[in-house]
């Protein structure tokens, strides 16, 4: 008999092993849930609306569905919407997941949180409390967001999750209407001493509309703007330089991980490979979850392509948003190229990568 | 008698080959840990139920694992102890006559 031991792993050290283990026997081990698609904002990048669902989950279900996802080995837990406060049984279905010991994410606009929710979520802490920013200023924030008064309670709850010394993470969609506003949000969180990231890759929303594609900047706005702040500059490049020039065959439609380890699911209870990805909308009401992430994903991600793709070759293709759902979307062709991808990668490599090789390599 | 009992706000998940006790009280992202533990230690864990006395959770063990009880005793109530000072468990003595819980 060897003595019984509790080692006291490093997180990046647990994270390491568990995902080399997981991903080796592919256990679902990243997932998220929308566990609504109801929102108090009405977001002009949005890819999801209140309409694009049908009967929204009920607590029991959730339940249900936490029970088999614990059981498959899912240990982080993205809770996201919709606004996932907006649910009145909120609290209900994040103690429960509490309790079955997941590491939990929690997506929200902040404008939901009180006093009181915010002692709640400092009783038992979420893993990360990620609050999406869409300016620094009411102007600029309710351009986007389209509701009075959002920003001052936008503030309100990043002043409370600080006070409450909740995991606070910023990020922020960078577009048309608020890209002006990007250095002063990235200072605004330094000065908080909070974390922050920004996307500029909008997608169409899932119904299929293009029109959040309407407020991206061009490639060229979205570099420029990354590479005015010196100290970002550097950290995507490190970033890049590591993705830049992995090559493989690609042959198969999805080459993103999608599927493998992670999962997705929306708020009426359909599984799915990501969050974009309609594929395969497993039923989770009529079905189990360890059929639909172990019988059904592999029909999905055994998909070939059919044709020849520059994407395929391309020494780009793991620092680019190119993506068979997303394509999808956008040009009604999983195996297209969208060009604003393509081209943002493009300008991304000379901006970030080549320019920079002999400072990192 | 010693009894243990599983504190409310540790989670053990079993995950690949990893039994993690994830504290849902502490905020995990800032302390840096979870717990793991080795095979033995998640057998112990399996008995500490409120109900089965330290005597019973090291007789068990002796014959599953084949050792001498004074040897197995001494590792256990060490394993026990540091459960107990991560606040995974909670002690309870009582009478001879009297269960744990």
């Amino acid at each position: 008999m060897g003595c019984p031991q509790i080692p006291e792993l490093d997180y990046a050290q647990l994270s390491k092993i568990i995902h080399e283990d997981a991903g080796e026997r592919n256990i679902p081990i990243n997932g998220a849930i929308d566990i609504t698609s109801s929102c108090n904002l009405r977001c002009v990048h949005c890819y999801i609306r209140d309409t694009d669902c049908g009967q929204e989950l009920s607590f029991k279900e959730i339940c249900e569905i936490f029970d088999q996802i614990a059981d498959a080995g899912c240990l982080w837990l993205c809770i996201t919407g919709g606004e996932p406060l907006i649910r009145p049984d909120f609290r209900d279905i994040y103690s429960y997941a509490k309790r079955k010991g997941f590491l939990i994410t929690l997506f929200t606009n902040g404008t939901l949180l009180t006093p009181s929710l915010a002692d709640f979520l400092a009783d038992e802490p979420p893993f990360v409390i990620d609050i999406s920013l869409y300016g620094v200023t009411e102007g600029t924030y309710e351009k986007v967001t389209g509701v009075r008064g959002s920003y001052r309670r936008c503030m309100n709850g990043i002043e409370l999750a600080l006070e409450r010394r909740l995991p606070l993470k910023l990020k922020t969609i960078i577009m048309t209407l608020n890209a002006n506003e990007f250095h002063d949000m990235r200072r605004y969180a330094k000065n908080l001493g909070v974390p922050f990231r920004h996307d500029a890759l909008i997608n169409p929303r899932i119904d299929g509309s293009l029109e959040p594609t309407r407020y991206r900047l061009t490639p060229e706005e979205i570099v420029s703007l990354e590479l005015e702040d010196p100290e970002l500059a550097d950290e995507i490049s490190k970033v890049y330089i590591e993705l830049y020039g992995i090559r493989g065959k690609r042959e198969k439609l999805y080459n993103c991980g999608a599927g493998r380890g992670m999962f997705h699911i929306t708020s009426d209870g359909k599984l799915n490979i990501c969050t974009i990805a309609s594929e395969p909308g497993y039923d989770l009401r009529t079905g189990n979850f360890n059929t639909g992430f172990y019988d059904v994903f592999p029909e999905v991600l055994k998909k070939m392509r059919t044709r020849v793709s520059e994407c395929q070759s391309c020494a780009a293709a793991n620092m680019c948003g190119q993506c068979p759902a997303w394509a999808e979307l956008e040009n009604g062709d999983p195996e297209a190229k969208i060009e604003f991808l393509c081209q943002t990668a493009r300008l991304r490599v000379d901006a970030f990568v080549k320019r920079n090789n002999l400072i990192f390599k | 008698m010693k009894y243990y009992k599983r504190d409310e706000s540790m989670v053990s998940r079993k995950i690949a080959d990893e039994l993690l006790l994830v504290p849902t009280k502490q905020n995990v992202a800032n302390l840096h840990c979870i717990y793991t533990l080795n095979e033995l230690g998640g057998r112990i864990w399996e008995l500490i139920d409120g109900s089965t006395s330290l005597e019973e959770i090291v007789s068990t063990l002796t014959q599953e694992y084949k050792v001498e009880a004074n040897q197995a005793e001494a590792d256990i109530e060490d394993f026990l102890n540091q459960l107990e000072e991560i606040g995974a468990i909670t002690l309870k003595i009582t009478d001879d006559n009297e269960k744990g819980v």
